[in-house]
């Protein structure tokens, strides 16, 4: 196994082992927030050792609470699951699944991932440059994210490195789309018909679609923001401004501008995310109802569909910030229509479950936990789509709530999901079953554990992105549920270490698997 | 290909022509964005080899090349708007 | 490398979707454009008759002969002529660094004479110069980084390491960067000629 190989199957393994290393130095993040929040007072040595800076005498300052949080999220969204589920999942099965050689650019897809291993180190960098780690949330709105230091610690160099660390996965994406979009369209095996793919590379397909026209917004947004910051530009930054306590002298530029190049790029970036994984959870279910997907046409549009009307439904993120309300409206009506494709899935994948001669293999728990988690995730999307409850919502936990449950962790089941099933063809093992299951139901707890209760947190009025919730007199009968959802988050993270034995452990001595243990239709079982 | 390039350079220069002449900026605005798809079409037919090879699905990619940039069209009101909110 | 070979025509259409993409990505800072000058009313049109408009003008054909020249390589390796490719792509390439040439010297008169920066101008609408230069940089960019590509090209041609597809490829690219200046040419300098 090459450093700088152009197998797929290589650049697949080194996609998802580069998402395993961020999603734990994501989950250490967030468990550090959590502590936080229920301990504002506390002072912890670790936190002093880590941040110096972000916490002297171990006191977390409230700027390093926001900077761990953009760190957080944009390593979780990007590196883990904008990445394992197609360019990790993707790259090893596609050329498999549609019965071709390799990827169309080998080199190119070799560069795809060296520009995305130097994207993360880039990000990762601003921990330790001068001020620590930027602010701003994954979303980066100016004026914050265009002004430089005078915004805050984090906010100069390790800023800079944040927005060059997006521009820099922009080009890998891009270079990626281009390359399962070519293998696609040119490489399948003789014969085979676009409608006769599986539904996996049906969810590939769009998902590359999706990210050669949403990173190619993004990644001009991205170099305005970074010229507004380093050439005194003012593309984003208006008149007028005083920033602690002083008065900026640029003027002209728009915040909204970049909210909207951001969105447009920001919501198909959750479809990214989650259409590989309905491609897979539908092969899941099929294998082990032992049915064919139920309305396999249907499905493939569906995806089309909830990838072309991703592109038109991003105002919804910014019912609050000042844009028109007739747009709103307009958004809010495309959002709403969002769910008429998701439904045709859900109960699709509900009929393929109908009648079926179960096998409740550990893969098929997640592929359950995954359709439970796009229902539950998916019904407060409703709410949120609706700019008079969005209006109350928006900055609370509801908000939360709602994008872990149907952006994060259902992704994230559908991982775990392939990685089950697909373990035999990457290490020629079974990752073990019973730990896997284990693994599976308490896991599925700690999920709804943590998350059931922020909705309701949201409900109260509880804001998003605070450090500290103990000024606040309204909130006081909210800590006992936040008290909660810290202990779940442990519990939660605890058991994600029974996968990561599970996986390492039986990726060297897990029980041998036969050829197509699972008796899979698709090509990628055949013995070549 | 020389007829054209010659034709491409023609178009060029009466767009120049027309800042020659001060036309009103949103009837100039108008015109050059005819003449500017006409040449890149122009430059897409003949010089892209578009006329003799078309990549596989290119109608399709083109209109959702289109359809983006016409719904990025729908951030300008929002520059309007910005008039009113001062 | 492995040993399978790909079917024509890959790399014609992954360069048309890098093309499509970054036609989008144009379109993007464009659009920024539009929305800044429409929240500015008092967009400043600062660029003269002559020189303003006349050497941008002179850049445009400069930019357009290059093209020609890119359509003669193209032709010249179909028939299997490898000098004269390279002998085009030359051309192109020259084409290329004086449009690049002409362009440094705009901007140095802009920046030094008539005092239009990034951050800062006369008229005191200061998102003039920062369209100004981050479009036309972009721009700029996708040039130089274009005389890189076709040098590599042209290399691999005098070698032989390069065949038919790799030559039309290159003129996918260069062709799709005099297509964004003809956008640009007029939105950018037409547009803000003095009334």
């Amino acid at each position: 196994m090459t450093v700088f190989s152009t197998c797929h199957k290589v650049i697949g393994k080194q996609y998802i082992a580069l998402s395993l290393f961020s999603v734990f130095i994501g989950i250490f993040l967030s468990l550090v927030m959590r502590y936080h929040l229920v301990h504002p007072d506390t002072k912890v040595k670790l936190f002093q050792l880590l941040w110096p800076d972000g916490a002297p005498g171990g006191q977390m300052t409230p700027e390093l609470y926001l900077s761990l949080m953009t760190m957080h999220g944009t390593i979780m969204v990007f590196f883990v699951l904008t990445t394992t589920p197609q360019s990790g999942f993707g790259n090893y099965f596609l050329p498999l699944q549609i019965g071709a050689p390799d990827m169309a650019f080998p080199v190119l897809n070799m560069l795809s991932f060296w520009t995305t291993a130097l994207s993360l180190l880039t990000l990762l960098a601003a921990f330790f440059v001068e001020g620590g780690a930027p602010l701003s949330g994954w979303t980066a709105y100016p004026p914050l994210s265009g002004l430089g230091k005078i915004t805050g610690p984090g906010q100069g160099l390790g800023q800079d490195l944040w927005i060059l660390s997006i521009a820099l996965f922009c080009v890998a994406s891009l270079m990626a789309a281009i390359n399962f979009i070519v293998t696609i369209i040119e490489l399948r095996a003789p014969g085979m018909g676009y409608f006769d793919m599986p539904l996996t590379c049906w969810g590939w397909f769009v998902t590359a679609l999706i990210s050669l026209f949403a990173f190619a917004v993004l990644l001009p947004g991205g170099v305005l923001l970074l010229l507004d910051r380093l050439a005194g530009t003012s593309f984003f930054i208006p008149g007028g401004l005083i920033v602690n306590d002083q008065v900026q002298t640029r003027s002209g530029g728009s915040p909204l501008l970049f909210q909207h190049l951001f969105w447009f790029f920001g919501h198909p970036e959750v479809y990214i995310a989650i259409l590989p994984g309905m491609g897979l959870i539908s092969t899941v279910l099929s294998v082990f109802s032992g049915k064919r997907v139920f309305g396999y046409k249907a499905m493939a549009i569906a995806m089309l569909a909830i990838g072309g009307l991703g592109f038109v439904v991003w105002g919804h993120h910014m019912f609050i910030s000042g844009m028109s309300p007739y747009s709103s409206i307009a958004f809010s009506v495309l959002t709403l229509a969002v769910g008429v494709p998701s439904a045709v899935k859900t109960f699709n994948w509900l009929a393929t479950l109908w009648g079926g001669r179960l096998r409740f293999t550990a893969a098929m728990h997640y592929a359950l936990g995954f359709v439970s988690l796009f229902i539950t995730g998916g019904i407060t999307g409703l709410v949120l789509g609706q700019p008079g409850l969005d209006v109350y919502f928006h900055d609370t936990y509801f908000v939360v709530a709602h994008f872990h449950l149907i952006m994060g962790v259902a992704a994230v089941f559908a991982i775990f999901a392939g990685l089950h099933y697909w373990f035999p063809i990457m290490y020629g093992r079974f990752l073990n079953e019973q730990l896997g299951k284990l693994h599976f139901f308490l896991t599925f707890a700690g999920v709804y554990a943590l998350f059931v209760p922020l909705h309701f947190a949201g409900f109260v009025g509880n804001p998003r992105r605070y450090p500290d919730f103990k000024e606040y007199e309204f909130l006081k009968s909210v800590m006992p549920l936040h008290i909660g959802v810290t202990h779940a988050a442990y519990f939660l993270a605890a058991v994600q270490l029974l996968f990561l034995f599970n996986y390492l452990w039986s990726k060297r001595r897990g029980a041998l698997a036969p050829a197509n243990p699972w008796g899979a239709a698709t090509r990628e079982w055949r013995n070549d | 290909m020389i007829a054209v390039w010659l034709l491409l350079v023609a178009i060029t220069l009466a767009e120049a022509g027309l800042a020659w002449v001060h036309t009103a900026p949103a009837l100039m605005l108008a015109l050059l964005l005819l003449l500017s798809l006409a040449k890149a079409a122009l430059i897409a037919w003949y010089f892209m080899h578009l006329k003799s090879a078309r990549p596989k699905h290119l109608p399709a990619f083109l209109f959702t090349l289109f359809a983006c940039v016409g719904l990025l069209l729908a951030i300008l009101p929002e520059g309007i708007r910005a008039w009113s909110m001062r | 490398m492995s040993a399978h070979r790909n079917p024509p025509g890959l790399k014609t259409l992954g360069m048309w979707l890098f093309v499509l993409s970054d036609m989008l990505t144009f379109s993007t800072l464009l659009v920024v454009y539009s929305a800044l000058r429409f929240a500015n009313p008092a967009w400043p049109r600062p660029f003269s008759l002559n020189p303003g408009i006349l050497f941008a003008t002179i850049m445009t054909i400069v930019l357009l002969a290059s093209s020609l020249t890119m359509v003669w390589a193209v032709d010249a390796i179909k028939r299997d002529q490898r000098k004269r490719t390279v002998q085009w792509l030359g051309a192109t390439i020259l084409g290329g660094a004086a449009f690049i040439a002409l362009h440094l010297m705009e901007w140095c008169h802009l920046l030094t004479v008539e005092n239009i920066t990034p951050a800062s101008n006369p008229w005191n609408v200061p998102l003039f110069g920062a369209v100004f230069f981050g479009v036309t940089g972009l721009h700029m960019a996708h040039v130089a980084a274009g005389l890189v590509y076709l040098s590599v090209l042209a290399a691999g041609v005098s070698r032989g390491t390069f065949c038919v597809e790799d030559v039309e490829t290159g003129g996918l690219y260069w062709h799709f960067v005099d297509v964004v200046w003809m956008f640009v040419f007029p939105l950018v300098y037409l547009m803000a000629v003095k009334p």
